[in-house]
């Protein structure tokens, strides 16, 4: 990965001269690893000051560190936020219609300006690659409909999961008459 | 650097909108020291860079938010002393907005509080 770090025109305010310095970038794996954090050392740039040595640095170079880390952590960059939804002919509003979130989450993952959760990051992977599509998620927009097949009870409504009406009554005669448990 | 203060208060209203306004728009309007970065990396290790930005907004947009003048520091500007927190945990937060354009935050300080961080 090339990494090109931002150089600010202008300082913060005069008399601070231009510098380069070593910041970590901390990497995080996923918890169910449970290994401890990556520490990446990257070189930006930054100001100094040499009244008193103290060192600044813009929110370019910042965001230029969290472009890296996100990097890292294999999260989504905000251009491929907006190619899967132009691919799909979607607005920043139907796909977070889709998704279930808020549309203002997707427009900021899409500006860069926030960064997805590791979750969310696998679900818009898993649209990305086909995986899962745009009419299962439109499905599971609506009440849980016990279609298709399966013994299973639904906790909340009591409905036999996954099953047509006829294997349905098929399947609650036998739970009645105590073949399924 | 000198760090007298005054007495804790409301944040002046005018002051906390134009530091909000730095820190929504980011970019180069808001420059944070290495030695806050360090100290937010160190107590954050996993957060983003942003969230720090964030929390710094949304704690500043609170009317009720209560801080600390701080005069004589270097370069010149407005200064105050906060708490905020993140990730349920108290932070000590020091902004410096440039004078007299107002244009540009410095971010002093972002840290888990020390001995002596009171307000």
């Amino acid at each position: 990965m090339k990494r090109l770090a931002p150089i600010d025109e202008n300082p913060p305010f005069a008399g601070l001269e231009r510098v380069k310095t070593k910041m970590p970038v901390t990497v995080p794996v996923p918890e169910a690893v449970g290994r401890e954090p990556r520490v990446l050392e990257v070189e930006v740039n930054g100001w100094r000051d040499p009244v008193d040595g103290e060192v600044y640095l813009s929110g370019n170079t910042t965001a230029f560190l969290d472009q890296i880390k996100a990097h890292e952590m294999g999260l989504l960059a905000p251009e491929d936020f907006k190619l899967i939804r132009e691919r799909l002919q979607l607005t920043q509003e139907e796909i977070s219609s889709l998704l279930q979130i808020g549309q203002r989450s997707w427009t900021r993952w899409e500006t860069g300006r926030e960064r997805p959760t590791r979750s969310i990051n696998v679900l818009v992977r898993s649209l990305y690659d086909g995986i899962i599509t745009v009419p299962y998620l439109e499905e599971l927009r609506r009440p849980i409909d016990h279609e298709p097949f399966s013994k299973w009870r639904c906790s909340v409504c009591q409905n036999l999961y996954r099953t047509s009406r006829k294997q349905r009554v098929q399947i609650e005669e036998e739970v009645a008459d105590g073949r399924v448990a | 650097m000198n760090t007298q203060v005054t007495n804790r208060a409301l944040i002046p209203a005018e002051w906390r909108r134009a530091v909000c306004a730095a820190l929504a728009e980011r970019g180069d309007r808001v420059q944070i020291t290495k030695r806050a970065k360090l100290d937010w990396v160190s107590a954050f290790p996993c957060a983003f860079e942003y969230e720090l930005y964030t929390v710094l907004e949304e704690t500043l947009k609170g009317e009720t938010v209560e801080g600390r003048r701080v005069d004589g520091m270097r370069p010149e500007g407005e200064t105050y002393e906060f708490f905020f927190e993140f990730e349920n945990r108290k932070v000590y937060g020091k902004i410096n907005l440039l004078t007299p354009e107002r244009r540009i935050v410095l971010i002093i300080s972002s840290h888990i509080p020390n001995k002596g961080d009171e307000l």
